[in-house]
């Protein structure tokens, strides 16, 4: 569904990535793991196309899209939690989730709504007085309400407490085996990615070094190396 | 001596009346010829030099159109944003699209534009065009005679504003501007064509600042340096507004009509004009971003 | 188009204007040049497109005829586009490079006064052919059109005694409007009537409404106007709108000179009174041979010859008039032809200079404008330029370099 081949993409002159290949079949919750600075956020915002590729390509269902624009990924079923959620601050929650639904079918926005009640009461609210876990739950919704194929998130569990850390687990793990929504998150939170992902990829200085499975993520000798890893 | 004391009423009801009028219409002209440069300046973060020959080029559009024939009507309202509006899609392409977010080189550009158009209508139009004369008669009130056209510019700017209030609030092209002008990649990454929206704003920008040129026309009168006259005090108007469009510059240009015409009224004509260049460098020392830097951040 | 590239381009349009003067450039003790310094782009190009037109009008006279003292002339033009910046380098490109005999040009009195020094100090003669506010007193600088005396002398008089003794005054804020202000206030006092309100406007002032309104409740009758630049044209559309036109008759010093009746709408226009040096409805055979010459030459599409313009080219009359009688180009030639008594016969009438000043005594026309078009009233002979306090006295006082402004 998404082929990652032989990424470079870099700020300038100096790489970010250096080479990054991903393959990621139809159904899957992807995990990429990795500290900060290894370039994490680079390849979310390369795979949006928010960031030009110097060399490499991506293959999203049958099309190349290595230089496609954003908007035109995002209307071919690509939708964006980015770090810090980018929530519209001055717009409603309802606004917030009009942008994401531009081009849905009436009628997308309540559905998504029924997955996520808890922002039914905060429609009228301005994007930017949400707590934080609420607007990770705006910037998931808004995403939805595209009726996208695959997901790509940022850093969701960033700064947010641990009871909507759990609900979002919940929610993704729901999306992805009732609505076969492909997911690929980014993270650092161990335990998280490890109850969400069936499949973790370790990113480190702009390279996937290695797959491990989630339960590989309980075992004290990996975990000890891959906080290592960061320093 | 009751009617001497009620003429003396009658008297200061019309001077009141007459200054209230001067002021909204201060207020008016001030938030007309300001509105484009506003929207093209919150929106897009474009400073846009060449504001004032866009409001010259509304102003001969109108004229040439109405020379040929074309109902008055028909020309400000419509022939003159049109016109203007076109030239600013073009502006967008060629001058503006590449340089986002390059404050300087977008001022550099707009003012070499500027010079550019300037030049172009002395080509053009040149300096003996024939103007159109400000419809309507007048209005009497007690020893003072006011134009109805200037009932007419106040009520007009009334409702430039309150539909690009209820454009951006309530449709679905509102929703989108305010959402891109708040977080353009994000907007973008939901699916908006970033390039189409920038055309689109500069097209109402452009366009809003024809109608404006064009309204003003009948009183001003058209030459190819008009643009000189006007772009000052909407510089100042937008700057000291902030980037919250409807509501900075409306503000602004309350404060600003007032201030200027209510000093001018009171004193002498030098004195409206230092005394709204005094507000606004006060203003500024105090709310650098603008008024709506730190007040209703919220609005539109 | 970025700014650099619109900037080359129009240096590169300014190259092919010098260029095209250098190219025409004779060989040594070949034409006799004369140094134009006018704006033939920028805002101030509406005046200097018709003032350079006058001046090869009067060149194409002068070589047609034979030339001047056996030498052909040569008009050597710069365009200064409306940047005061540009004066003083092409002033001393004239004057040092090109070697002119003569410079002319300059529109506001802020170039004039950039230009000025360069060439006195070049010893090269200056003719500075605008109307201006008077004053400057040197002896080698030739001020040949209006100044307010000028104007305002047969213009109040004349309005006084038609519609009555009280004068309101709108001018604009800097020296030509505050001068002009005392004038009006010393003419009128001198004919019993009364200035009974007087503002003054920035430049970019456009807004007349509390301005009209003081004159509603005022009552004068008459307004006299001193309006400068394209904010202040805001005035007649105003006072239009408030329906003022016909209730208060008002005369201006400045309408018409950048051709403003053609681009006023007739109902706007009807009834303003100004008094000026030339109008092109003066009927005079040196204006028609003039008109036809430089319809021929430029076709009919050129707007509006205005005073501006034409003192231009009866400047240069005055000057080859000059050389004839001394015999020479230079900046003493040139004096002791104008200190013996120096006239000459021009569109606009006599334009005879005084010795005294430097200023010239010139015929001035009375006109009113009625449906779009200037209708001459009245012709006053032999008017007198403005000498404020009698101060500038060149014959007296030969070494005086300033510019002498009345007691406000």
């Amino acid at each position: 569904m998404l082929e990652v081949r032989e990424l470079h993409v870099g700020y300038g002159r100096i790489p970010i990535l250096n080479g990054v290949n991903l393959s990621v079949v139809r159904g899957s919750r992807v995990g990429i793991l990795g500290h900060n600075g290894m370039g994490k956020t680079t390849l979310m915002r390369a795979l949006m196309g928010l960031l030009p590729v110097k060399s490499g390509a991506v293959v999203f269902e049958t099309a190349t899209i290595t230089s496609m624009q954003p908007h035109h990924r995002a209307r071919s079923g690509i939708a964006y939690v980015p770090q810090g959620r980018q929530i519209f601050p001055q717009l409603t929650v309802r606004d917030n989730l009009r942008m994401g639904a531009l081009r849905a079918p009436d009628g997308t926005m309540e559905r998504v709504l029924d997955r996520i009640p808890r922002l039914k009461r905060l429609l009228d609210r301005p994007g930017g007085a949400l707590s934080g876990g609420e607007q990770q739950l705006l910037a998931i919704a808004r995403a939805l309400c595209g009726k996208p194929k695959l997901m790509l998130l940022d850093e969701p569990t960033e700064g947010i407490q641990p009871s909507i850390i759990e609900e979002i687990s919940e929610l993704l793990i729901m999306l992805n085996e009732t609505e076969s929504l492909v997911i690929i998150v980014v993270e650092q939170n161990l335990e998280f990615i490890a109850g969400l992902a069936r499949r973790i990829a370790v990113l480190q200085k702009g390279l996937i070094v290695r797959e491990v499975a989630p339960t590989d993520l309980h075992n004290e000798q990996f975990v000890e190396e891959f906080v290592g890893m960061g320093t | 001596m009751a009617l001497v004391l009620h003429d003396m009423n009658g008297l200061l009801m019309d001077l009141l009346a007459i200054t209230l009028l001067e002021i909204f219409y201060g207020i008016a002209s001030l938030a007309l010829i300001s509105l484009g440069l506003a929207i093209i300046f919150g929106m897009l973060r474009v400073i846009n030099f060449a504001h004032g020959e866009f409001l010259m080029i509304g102003g001969f559009s109108f004229i040439m159109l109405t020379s040929a024939g074309v109902n008055m009507w028909i020309a400000m309202l419509i022939g003159a944003p049109l016109i203007v509006g076109l030239l600013g899609i073009v502006v967008e392409r060629v001058v503006i699209r590449n340089l986002y977010g390059r404050i300087v080189e977008t001022i550099l550009a707009t003012w070499g534009l500027s010079l550019f158009l300037m030049g172009a209508a002395s080509l053009l139009f040149g300096y003996f065009q024939r103007g159109v004369s400000p419809p309507f008669g007048t209005l009497k009130i007690g020893n003072y005679q006011e134009g109805v056209y200037s009932i007419f510019v106040i009520v007009l700017a009334a409702a430039v504003y309150l539909s690009t209030y209820l454009v951006l609030r309530y449709t679905k092209l509102g929703l989108i501007a305010r959402a891109t002008m708040q977080n353009p990649e994000m907007a973008s990454s939901l699916g908006v064509a970033r390039e189409k929206v920038y055309a689109v704003t500069f097209f109402c920008g452009a366009a809003l600042t024809g109608l404006a040129g064009a309204v003003l026309a009948p009183i001003a009168g058209v030459v190819p340096t008009s643009g000189l006259a006007y772009i000052a005090r909407s510089f100042i108007t937008v700057i000291t507004g902030g980037a919250t469009v409807i509501a900075g510059t409306g503000i602004a240009s309350v404060l600003f009509g007032t201030v200027s015409q209510l000093t001018a009224i009171l004193t002498r004509p030098v004195w409206g004009e230092a005394a709204l260049l005094l507000t606004a460098v006060i203003l500024l020392r105090f709310l650098p971003a603008g008024i709506t830097g730190r007040y209703f951040r919220n609005g539109l | 188009m970025d700014r650099r590239s619109f900037v080359q381009g129009s240096l590169a349009a300014a190259g092919v204007l010098a260029i095209g003067g250098a190219a025409t450039k004779a060989r040594a003790a070949g034409p006799i040049k004369i140094g134009a310094v006018i704006d033939t782009s920028g805002p101030l190009e509406v005046f200097g497109q018709n003032k350079l037109r006058g001046l090869q009008i009067g060149v194409d006279e002068l070589n047609e005829a034979g030339g001047l003292l056996g030498r052909q002339i040569q008009l050597v033009h710069r365009d200064t586009q409306s940047n005061n910046q540009l004066f003083a380098q092409y002033a001393r490109e004239l004057t040092a490079g090109e070697r002119v005999d003569v410079v002319f040009g300059a529109t506001t009195s802020s170039s004039r006064e950039i230009v000025r020094p360069v060439v006195n100090r070049a010893k090269v003669p200056y003719f500075y052919n605008t109307n201006y506010e008077g004053g400057v007193c040197q002896r080698t600088t030739y001020c040949t059109s209006t100044t307010p005396a000028q104007m305002v002398e047969p213009l109040l008089p004349a309005l006084i005694e038609k519609h009555g003794k009280k004068i309101y005054f709108l001018g604009a804020d800097y020296n030509y409007g505050q001068i002009s202000a005392y004038a009006t206030k010393a003419i009128a006092k001198a004919h019993g009537a009364e200035v009974i309100g007087a503002e003054f406007f920035p430049l970019d002032a456009s807004s007349f409404g509390a301005t009209i309104n003081r004159i509603q409740s005022a009552k004068p009758d008459i307004v006299h106007t001193v309006f400068v630049g394209p904010a202040h044209g805001s005035f007649w559309g105003q006072w239009a709108s408030a329906g003022m036109v016909g209730k208060i008759p008002v005369s201006s010093q400045t309408f018409g000179l950048a051709g403003e009746q053609l681009r006023m709408p007739p109902e706007v226009s009807e009834g303003i009174y100004v008094c000026l040096n030339y109008f092109e409805e003066v009927s005079t055979p040196e204006n028609e041979r003039f008109l036809t010459r430089f319809k021929a030459k430029f076709g009919s599409s050129y707007g509006y010859i205005s005073e501006a313009s034409m003192a231009e080219y009866q400047a240069l009359k005055l000057w080859a008039e000059a050389a004839k009688k001394s015999n020479g180009t230079d900046a003493d030639a040139i004096e002791r032809a104008a200190k013996a008594g120096l006239s000459v016969l021009a569109p606009s009438g006599n334009v005879l200079l005084d010795a005294k000043t430097n200023h010239c005594i010139l015929d001035m026309s009375l006109a009113r404008m009625s449906g779009g078009k200037f209708i001459i009233e009245k012709k006053f002979a032999g008017v007198r330029p403005s000498n404020y306090g009698d101060q500038c006295d060149l014959i007296k006082n030969p070494n005086t370099n300033k510019q002498f402004e009345p007691k406000l």
